[in-house]
């Protein structure tokens, strides 16, 4: 195919300058394998190198020779795709499929090994930017040397295919550098030294490259029976035929590079390992390093406030998610005994503060300017706060237990239901809340919202700060918000606090209040789970107030805390999970245990059972705390219900995102599976269920294609039929004769070509004008209208101008 | 012997760069690479001192005609009197068919590592007429392009492309009407001057014995001489090299003079200069005399006119002779101005 396109241009060109070069070739033969093994022997160096040395530089475990054969053999089959275009095109395909299900097999591991490599390197970062809290990624299998070998090589194989493009392919320094170099860079950052002898490999290849590069005769050779030597391109009006892969060249650039390499590693050996200070002595590291920490603690999404959720906790960061796609798969299996039809919640985060659309669980308590002008958030821990509340005494005279067993949820959160005895909180081993641990609490729940209404003494009031943080910080509004706040609340019926009429002693005034807001909410709002994200300069709260109207959970619970705080009534945000009485009847299985030792007290349930109950990650939810004097946080649901079924809605800008939802993550080690797995379809739409692709999706990117290649077609006749006639008006305008007439009579060639009167490969004048007489001839006898063009005249004026010129 | 600026110029960038992000992030260790691409900088340029000037180069045609639409082929050659060799060498060369004279530019680009090196460059062409190859310059750069050397070459090679054979059974019989074997050039040896008509610049397709090699070596060019023939010639072929018909024509005269060769009839092509306003004979006794001919007439320029060459020659040349008159396919055989 491609050698047909070739032909066609260099026919084009022929009947254009009439001469053409051939083939050039050169007389001594030359090593195409030869060629093809001292590429790999470069991708392999720079490939090992860079990615050895960044394992050593962290210590981390790796079986070296198990990871040197797979690169030097992958290194050699990928350089030799380039021997001949069968082995280029069947090399690649095979390449891509044998990877893409090794990796499917092999995944578990190399997303563990993964995962064990960042959080080593994070582990790193941590200490060296001394961060409190660190991304721990999720590690499948514990045998680190196993797993991190076969991420190496998985990682190694793709970064071979992407160095036999800038080397094998292109033989560019700079490329290979921009995909190599970040490995080193990765360890140089925090003072980490890879061990010097991947430094001289590294260093040796580099020089080979550049060698190599400018040498202008080592870049792609595919030999086939339609194989160049020489490599023709054109720049500008000139053409360039310039010989492929030369041994020599590499022979010479290895010798240059080893020579250098090992001067250079020698001579700067003890530079290499010298160490500057940690602390930043200019703006721009100083700037990088907070981007730095803000990626280590967040990932990408700290960056671009941005990032797709498929359900869970996500600890209070707000407005990045614009559509949540929940995976339905158990986070948690819950056992315990329904006491009643309210929803139980079980508490995993806990927002005290809001900041820029962030809830922090800790306090706030100023902010100060440092000496580069930037703000500094000071905080008093929630731990502090919380500790106290552990002592209270709940009034409702009921017990139970309740088990939770870790399937699927960050250690980071830590779950327990409303009013528990958190000295009662006990694992079945040591690690605390880990995956597949069973977590057993003692709690004290009410039955009913009647038993709170009224007011009760408070002893933890009575402790200053416990009263500074429930009556000041739990009540804090950020002053930008305030104006939308308190015109939402006069609209509600409401005053803003401390100017209103309003008292809200009681817990029933309370949450009489957080109702209103609630069918304020409910008449005005509606759910969903695509709301679309937050534009990046909004507050999140005004944005869905004021333009947005429409959200999920987290939407309503924080903006239901915050209109609660203007009225004055101490409120908090939080994150968990929930289990509604629907899903009790949906997923609950009988678990085979005496209802007396899980339950005792007062119940409105109905039945004496003990349910096992599995908690998916679309059970996932926030809502908001309203505290009641004598009774604490209490939960309060302020998320409308769904009216609709949006959760398969596709909407144009997210059939991208839905497209192939079965995708392996590696920042999260989960595969996400497609919503739609619980319908059962045949024929096309099946098979389409099958590959987990969306039906809507592939008509989508079908019409799309389809357009793109229309337009495309379109464009180019567009630009071929406007390009000529632009040109003949420039020369008409510029009075440039020779010009003008050489446009004019390659437009009437053309015609006449088109037209089916002109056959001839490489016409002379005296054809275009035999074949412009026949079509004048068969027109004017057709036509009422005759053309009287005196061709003779015409073609005179050509051949004078043409050939007289 | 330049500086190759945007290459030196993005090079130092580069490396500029690395020293800042070094700098800037504390990062020593990054300056090792630094110092790698900045070491090989000089031992590039010392390298390309010491073997830049030991390079010549050559060009020659590997066959002396070709039939369309087969390709012309060029032999490029190198050689290098140094053990140390450069990577590449850019040829600039302009390749073009007289017939259709072009401005195009185009660089060829050769490694320069072997002691000597051979490369075959074929021309193709769907036209006939003299295909030239004329190299230019050669550019020469150290191994990191940082600076380049220009060498002027002024070598020139060109090919004769002959129409395919063409059926010469339907060619009219021609008949010697007078003058029968009077043509005999000169017995007499060495350079008598009655037997020399004219001297004039070499032109491609001469014959070397024509050569006036004691001029030529004088004069610094080469000089050939145009004989004065003690009599009159029997057939002339005068082709009118029309523009609109020059392929028919030239196949038209090659097969009529290989028929008159193979009937070992010994005839005269008289070649009509459009610019100069002469004729040049050329007399045609084997394939060797023949192709030297065409070559000439390749060189040329077309006329526009169905009879340009019969007038010229009607009115200037008063020699009795039987004059074939071609013109594409069609032959007007006559004798003197009868035609």
């Amino acid at each position: 195919m491609l050698y047909r396109i070739e032909q066609f241009f260099n026919k084009r060109e022929l009947n254009k300058n009439h001469i053409i070069v051939g083939e050039v070739t050169d007389s001594s033969p030359k090593s195409y394998l030869l060629l093809c093994f001292m590429k790999a022997f470069l991708i392999f160096i720079i490939s090992y190198s860079s990615v050895m040395g960044m394992l050593k530089a962290f210590d981390i475990p790796v079986n070296k020779p198990a990871v040197f054969i797979v690169y030097s053999v992958g290194s050699l089959f990928i350089a030799s795709l380039y021997l001949n275009k069968t082995f280029f095109y069947i090399g690649y395909i095979t390449l891509f499929i044998f990877y893409t299900i090794e990796l499917a097999r092999y995944y578990s591991y190399a997303n563990s090994g993964f995962q064990a490599v960042v959080n080593i390197i994070y582990g790193f970062y941590s200490d060296y930017f001394k961060l409190m809290s660190v991304r721990e990624a999720q590690e499948l299998y514990s045998n680190r040397t196993v797993t991190v070998t076969i991420a190496a090589i998985f990682v190694g194989l793709f970064l071979i295919i992407l160095l036999n493009v800038t080397i094998s392919g292109y033989m560019n320094i700079l490329e290979t550098m921009l995909i190599t170099l970040p490995f080193f860079e990765i360890a140089f950052y925090i003072n980490k030294r890879p061990p010097v002898i991947y430094l001289f490999m590294l260093i040796f290849g580099y020089v080979a490259v550049s060698f190599l590069q400018f040498s202008k005769h080592a870049r792609m050779q595919v030999k086939s029976r339609h194989g160049h030597e020489f490599v023709r391109y054109k720049r500008g009006k000139k053409a360039i035929y310039c010989y492929q892969g030369n041994e020599r060249v590499f022979f010479i650039s290895f010798i240059l590079g080893i020579v250098i390499s090992l001067v250079i590693t020698l001579a700067g050996f003890s530079f290499y390992n010298s160490k500057t200070s940690e602390i930043p002595t200019n703006k721009i590291h100083k700037a990088t390093d907070e981007y730095v920490k803000i990626f280590i603690q967040t990932g990408l999404s700290g960056f671009l406030n941005g990032y797709s959720s498929t359900g869970g906790i996500s600890r209070g960061r707000l407005g990045g998610i614009s559509q949540v796609r929940p995976d339905f798969e158990p986070d948690i299996n819950v056992t315990f005994a329904p006491y009643s039809y309210e929803t139980v919640y079980l508490k995993g985060f806990t927002g005290t503060s809001y900041i820029n659309k962030t809830w922090v669980p800790d306090l706030h308590v100023s902010d100060e300017i440092d000496s580069n002008g930037e703000t500094i958030h000071n905080y008093i821990l929630l731990s502090d706060f919380e500790e106290l509340n552990k002592n209270r005494q709940y009034p409702y005279g009921n017990r139970g237990k309740m088990e939770i067993i870790n399937l699927d949820v960050s250690p980071d959160n830590p779950l327990v239901p409303y009013y528990s005895d958190f000295d009662n909180i006990t694992y079945n081993n040591n690690n605390g809340f880990q995956i597949n641990s069973t977590e057993t609490i003692t709690y004290y729940p009410s039955t009913s919202v009647v038993d709170y209404y009224e007011t009760a003494s408070d002893a933890l009031l009575e402790n200053a700060d416990y009263y500074e943080y429930v009556y000041s910080a739990c009540t804090n509004v950020p002053d930008e918000l305030k104006p939308v706040l308190d015109d939402v609340l006069t609209e509600i019926g409401y005053a803003p606090y401390p100017y209103g009429s309003q008292s809200f002693e009681t817990g029933r005034d309370r949450l009489a209040a957080a109702r209103n807001i609630y069918a304020y909410f409910n008449e005005n709002f509606y759910y969903t789970m695509s709301p679309g994200s937050t534009p990046v300069k909004e507050d999140f709260v005004t944005y869905f107030l004021t333009d947005q109207h429409r959200g999920y959970c987290v939407h309503f619970a924080s903006t239901m805390v915050l209109l609660l705080r203007e009225m004055g009534i101490p409120a908090r945000y939080c994150e968990g999970y929930c289990i509604p009485i629907s899903t009790i009847y949906e997923n609950a299985v009988l678990a085979d245990e005496d209802y007396t030792s899980w339950y005792e007290g007062s119940q409105t349930f109905g039945e004496e059972t003990v349910l096992s109950v599995d908690v998916t990650d679309a059970n996932a939810h926030a809502w908001v705390e309203i505290y009641l004097d004598g009774y604490g946080f209490v939960p309060f649901e302020a998320t409308i219900p769904s009216f609709d079924d949006e959760r398969n809605a596709l909407d144009f800008s997210d059939f991208f995102a839905g497209l192939l939802s079965n995708t392996i993550d590696f920042s999260n080690g989960e595969i996400n599976e497609n919503n739609n797995a619980n319908i059962d379809v045949t024929g096309f739409e099946g098979f389409l269920n099958g590959l987990n692709i969306r039906k809507e999706s592939v008509a989508y990117v079908a019409l799309i294609s389809f357009g793109v290649i229309f337009a495309f077609i379109a464009l180019l006749f567009l630009y071929k039929w406007s390009k000529i006639r632009v040109e003949l008006c420039i020369y008409k305008i510029t009075k440039n004769e020779y010009k003008t007439a050489k446009c004019e009579y390659k437009m009437l060639s053309s015609k006449m070509r088109r037209k089916g009167y002109l056959k001839k490969a490489n016409p002379l004048p005296a054809d275009v004008k035999e074949a412009y007489d026949r079509y004048l001839f068969d027109y004017n006898s057709k036509h009422k209208k005759s053309k009287d063009i005196d061709t003779k005249v015409l073609f005179e004026r050509y051949e004078e101008i043409f050939y007289r010129r | 012997m330049k500086i190759n600026y945007p290459q030196a110029v993005l090079y130092l960038i580069t490396i500029c760069l690395f020293v800042a992000f070094s700098v800037i992030f504390d990062q020593p260790a990054i300056l090792i690479f630094v110092f790698a691409f900045l070491a090989i900088i000089p031992l590039s340029i010392y390298l390309f001192f010491k073997s830049s000037d030991s390079y010549s180069f050559r060009i020659r045609p590997r066959s002396t005609y070709v039939e369309a639409p087969n390709e012309g082929v060029y032999i490029i050659e190198y050689s290098c009197s140094t053990r140390i060799r450069l990577f590449t060498g850019d040829i600039s060369f302009k390749c073009e068919n007289r017939y259709y004279p072009s401005d195009i530019q185009s660089t060829l680009s050769i490694p320069l590592t072997k002691k000597e090196g051979v490369f075959s460059m074929p021309l193709s062409t769907t036209d006939i007429g003299l295909i030239s190859v004329t190299l230019e310059s050669v550019n020469l750069t150290d191994y990191l392009c940082l600076i380049k050397k220009t060498i002027p070459l002024s070598l020139i090679a060109d090919i004769p492309v002959l129409p395919a054979e063409s059926d010469s059974r339907d060619l009219p019989e021609i008949t010697v009407r007078e003058g029968t074997d009077e043509f005999v050039e000169s017995d007499n040896s060495g350079n008598i001057s009655s037997d020399v008509k004219e001297i004039r610049e070499y032109r491609p397709g001469d014959r070397l014995q024509r050569v006036h090699w004691k001029l030529s070596a004088k004069l610094d060019d080469l000089f050939v001489k145009e004989m004065a023939h003690t009599s009159n010639l029997s057939i002339i072929i005068l082709p009118e090299l029309d523009r609109t018909k020059i392929h028919d024509t030239i196949a038209t005269l090659l097969s009529c003079s290989k028929k008159m060769i193979a009937d070992k009839t010994r005839f005269e092509i008289y070649v009509y200069n459009n610019n100069s306003c002469e004729i040049v004979s050329f007399t045609i006794s084997d394939e060797e005399t023949l192709l030297c001919a065409v070559t000439n007439l390749y060189c040329v320029p077309l006329y526009d006119s169905a009879s340009a060459a019969l007038d010229v020659y009607e009115a200037t040349i008063g020699k009795s002779a039987t004059v074939i008159h071609i013109y594409g396919k069609k032959i007007e055989i006559g004798e003197n101005d009868v035609i």
